[in-house]
């Protein structure tokens, strides 16, 4: 067995050395503000590393276990989870709706895999490009799950939403990326799959500008 | 002193309290049967905002159980049949 005479030297150790006397963490970062939480939204917890998140994540009910209506809540970098945030203002979100009558069963794992992609930052292919001089910001700003009486939906916020414009056409592509990487990778869905039907909806991306105008005809991208 | 006595009062602080944040993934080994983050994910990752797949995620799961100190119970915060959310 290769011995790492650095880490060695370094007396690290993660979790998985010594789970009861571990001595570095693995950053994530997902930490809510303390100040100016709005109100029919109550602030659970913040986090900065893996090891936190997951101590939540094994005290807290899945998304099955829920009231009726119920939403969970995932942002980080202090953004709060409404339209009127400075890093929300600008964006949209990608959607799912599902019956829940068929989806018990798989919510709760769907639920998981966005969180992981979430705290993963693995939605967004551009960030991980080999090109050193390529260096964008994340687009996700956050995730939700919402339970409602005959309904689960799963959406991710996004700091920016193209504009449909001709000249934003790598905006729009790079978002269709985060859609269709959500509706494979993390739900498991064929890139081909017909998702839509009584209370279903397709993997839809909407700009949160396009969903505050009710009734007109909204512009939306489906993956 | 009364530092003293305080100092050997006050409770252990848990290992997450006191670990400090990774800021070099290369110079983390992990144990036999754990596998890393995928380095293909942060070939141009800053100091402390790495990109974790799921695989390396999920090793956590079965072993990061410790409930968090700041974490309220979950009735005191009105988890009712009514509508209701949660900030994680």
């Amino acid at each position: 067995q290769e011995v790492d005479m650095q880490a060695q030297a370094d007396n690290i150790r993660t979790v998985f050395s010594d789970a009861k006397n571990f001595n570095v963490k693995t950053p994530s970062t997902f930490a809510p503000a303390g100040q100016g939480w709005m109100e029919d939204i109550k602030r659970v917890i913040s986090f900065d590393s893996v090891e936190e998140f997951w101590g939540l994540y094994n005290n807290i009910i899945p998304p099955s276990s829920l009231p009726q209506k119920a939403n969970y809540y995932l942002f980080k970098d202090n953004i709060m989870p409404a339209w009127e945030d400075e890093a929300n203002k600008n964006g949209g979100k990608w959607s799912i709706q599902l019956p829940k009558d068929k989806n018990r069963l798989g919510v709760d794992k769907m639920w998981l895999y966005t969180m992981l992609a979430a705290i993963g930052e693995t939605f967004d292919p551009t960030l991980t490009s080999s090109d050193p001089d390529a260096t964008p910001q994340s687009l996700i700003t956050g995730v939700i799950v919402s339970t409602r009486p005959s309904f689960y939906r799963i959406s991710i916020w996004t700091r920016v939403a193209p504009s449909g414009a001709a000249d934003d056409e790598k905006l729009r592509e790079r978002i269709e990326a985060i859609g269709k990487n959500f509706k494979t990778s993390v739900l498991g869905y064929p890139e081909s799959a017909k998702l839509s039907g009584p209370l279903a909806t397709e993997v839809e991306f909407m700009s949160h500008k396009d969903s505050e105008k009710k009734g007109k005809q909204a512009k939306k991208i489906i993956v | 002193t009364s530092t003293k006595t305080q100092a050997i009062a006050a409770p252990l602080p848990s290992a997450l309290a006191t670990a400090r944040v990774i800021d070099d993934l290369d110079r983390i080994s992990y144990p036999d049967g754990i596998q890393s983050p995928k380095p293909e994910l942060n070939v141009n990752a800053k100091q402390g905002k790495f990109r974790y797949d799921r695989d390396f995620l999920l090793q956590f799961m079965a072993i990061c159980k410790e409930r968090p100190d700041s974490l309220p119970p979950l009735d005191a915060i009105g988890l009712e049949p009514s509508e209701q959310s949660y900030a994680l």
